[in-house]
């Protein structure tokens, strides 16, 4: 039975990466997909599809009224599926006040993509375009969310990201759906495994070659230069690109001794439960 | 005796027990094509098009669940009954039926609806069509400080004669964001917002629109892109059919009850006596003021 397949991550943690390798592998033609034209279905925050399946503006309502609509949506949606829907999203996995989980769980399974914050830090800095100290402060705030500001209309609807440790936490604890964690780290030194893990979690039938295939076509090298030649239209305007390095350990060329103190001290209990440290408390990538 | 008045808004004249401030009030004795009311609406719709837990969709009923707010139901054309939930206020209630049942009303009188806003320009009307967050209110907004006059924001029915297309007047109010509101250099606090919670504000432009049907010289499909250039483009042929498509409002919910062709005819008639641009903007980057002027620029 075809489900919703939550891509769920913290900013900057590989989604898009994955979400071009899932473009590719389900592709049946034979050919490179455009970063612009990738085959998944949108993210949750999109507000467009709430306006079309309510009929309701929501640009009327407030963002607690939205956030009562969205599970409804999804699991309404979830109810005649013909297809997988792959959809991307960034919100923290938490509840509404009568204890309904915001996201969609009926008939849904998620996929967690979880990065080293150290490098999530470097890259996040990059795509708000703010300092890696105020990226580090935001990643350590409660409170974060993206689109937050009620002053005008967003693009998209209010995602509360919490700490990146709750982020972590909450989707780890999602007791409603099953979910599978991948690390960033693994799609990059062992990709067929973990890409594998993902398509088996899924439900997927795809051999070896057709996912190593995907992998390639996917390749950070590939989409960076895509970008370099077509721009990305989901580039926040003042970024200078959305597709930055995607090396794994390349904190170690950005961030001081300091912010890199002040990550593992926010982030410390996960960052060991995640394997980022090691028993003396130092990073492993 | 009632407290009923008449409104008129879309060249119809509305009869409405409940209060309507945001539309002219019209001659008393003039006879309603519709009338609006609190009562109780059906729990369903029976025989069904569509439903789902926010609507019924009949061939000619619909009935909208706002939660928390009220239950709209459209009859006919001519009939819209509002339950109305005990929270909510006068003022949300308003802002759910001046949009997507409004919308209904005029789709069950056979109406084209467009989704967008248009301003009077050297008495032909200019149509900013686009998608929500567009800055379809906002461009309209910044046309309403320059004086011009405003014929109708979010739904845009049109009506086809042989030689042309026009519009009709809408509700003389813009609902305009707070930051549209401060970059214009105003003080929020001049007007009413239209929900509590929301920082939206309720603009007259009573004193500044037009209340006559208008033939549509151009229309501007607004299109944000995240590229840093603005551009007005003009289109042609088939992209300027296919384009036209997608700002027809709400098709979704239109189209069930409506041939296709219908809508082919439409925007066949509707390009043929219009020109059609797309303004291609960033939203990061360029104020409605400086959409405003490349448009007034190239097409006034």
């Amino acid at each position: 039975m075809p489900n919703i397949i939550w891509l769920a991550s913290y900013p900057k943690s590989g989604n898009t990466w994955f979400r071009t390798f899932i473009s590719h592998l389900m592709n049946e033609e034979d050919e490179m997909i455009s970063i612009n034209t990738l085959k998944t279905d949108g993210i949750f925050s999109a507000r467009g599809i709430i306006d079309t399946i309510t009929g309701i503006e929501t640009s009327d309502l407030t963002s607690d009224e939205i956030d009562r609509l969205r599970p409804k949506v999804y699991n309404e949606i979830a109810k005649d599926l013909n297809k997988n829907q792959f959809i991307k999203v960034h919100d923290a996995y938490t509840y509404l006040a009568d204890h309904t989980p915001l996201l969609g769980t009926k008939n849904a399974k998620a996929l967690y993509i979880i990065r080293n914050p150290l490098d999530v830090a470097v890259s996040y800095a990059n795509h708000i375009s703010k300092s890696i100290d105020q990226s580090i402060a935001l990643m350590g705030d409660p409170q974060t969310c993206f689109c937050k500001g009620d002053k005008g209309l967003k693009k998209q609807l209010r995602q509360k990201l919490l700490t990146w440790s709750e982020h972590v936490e909450s989707w780890r604890n999602a007791s409603e759906l099953p979910v599978h964690f991948i690390h960033y780290e693994d799609m990059k030194g062992d990709p067929l495994k973990a890409f594998k893990s993902a398509v088996e979690f899924i439900g997927l039938e795809k051999d070896d070659y057709q996912i190593m295939n995907a992998i390639n076509r996917s390749d950070f090298k590939v989409l960076k230069e895509q970008e370099e030649q077509e721009s990305f239209k989901e580039k926040p305007t003042y970024a200078k690109s959305f597709f930055r390095k995607g090396e794994v350990g390349d904190w170690r060329n950005h961030l001081t001794t300091e912010q890199v103190e002040k990550i593992i001290t926010d982030h410390k209990k996960i960052m060991i439960m995640q394997g980022y440290l090691d028993s003396h408390d130092q990073p492993i990538f | 005796m009632t407290n009923n008045k008449n409104y008129s808004a879309f060249g119809i004249i509305i009869e409405s027990s409940i209060v309507l401030p945001e539309l002219f009030e019209s001659n008393k004795n003039a006879e309603p094509n519709v009338k609006i009311s609190y009562g109780k609406v059906p729990t369903k719709l029976d025989p069904l098009i569509r439903t789902n837990p926010w609507y019924d969709l009949g061939q000619s009923e619909f009935l909208l669940r706002v939660d928390g707010i009220a239950k709209y139901y459209v009859a006919n054309g001519n009939l819209i009954v509002i339950e109305k939930n005990n929270q909510a206020s006068d003022a949300d209630v308003r802002v759910f039926l001046y949009n997507t049942v409004m919308g209904q009303l005029l789709h069950q009188q056979g109406l084209f609806l467009l989704h967008g806003s248009a301003i009077r320009i050297n008495n032909k009307a200019h149509l900013f069509l686009g998608l929500s967050g567009s800055g379809k209110t906002a461009i309209a907004y910044d046309y309403h400080n320059r004086n011009y006059d405003v014929l109708s924001d979010e739904l845009c029915p049109i009506i086809f004669d042989k030689t042309k297309a026009s519009v009709l007047p809408g509700i003389p109010q813009l609902n305009v964001w707070q930051d549209c509101l401060e970059k214009s250099g105003k003080k929020i606090e001049a007007y009413p917002k239209i929900r509590t919670g929301i920082n939206k504000y309720g603009v007259s432009v009573k004193d500044h629109c037009c209340t006559n049907t208008t033939e549509i010289s151009n229309i501007i499909l607004l299109n944000p892109t995240h590229s840093e250039d603005l551009t007005l483009k003009t289109l042609l042929g088939a992209e300027k059919f296919k384009k036209m498509m997608c700002y027809i409002y709400r098709i979704d919910l239109m189209q069930e009850n409506t041939p296709a062709e219908r809508n082919y005819l439409n925007i066949t008639a509707l390009i043929k006596t219009s020109h059609v641009f797309e303004l291609n903007f960033n939203t990061q980057m360029h104020f409605p003021s400086e959409l405003t002027k490349l448009v007034r620029k190239e097409l006034n």
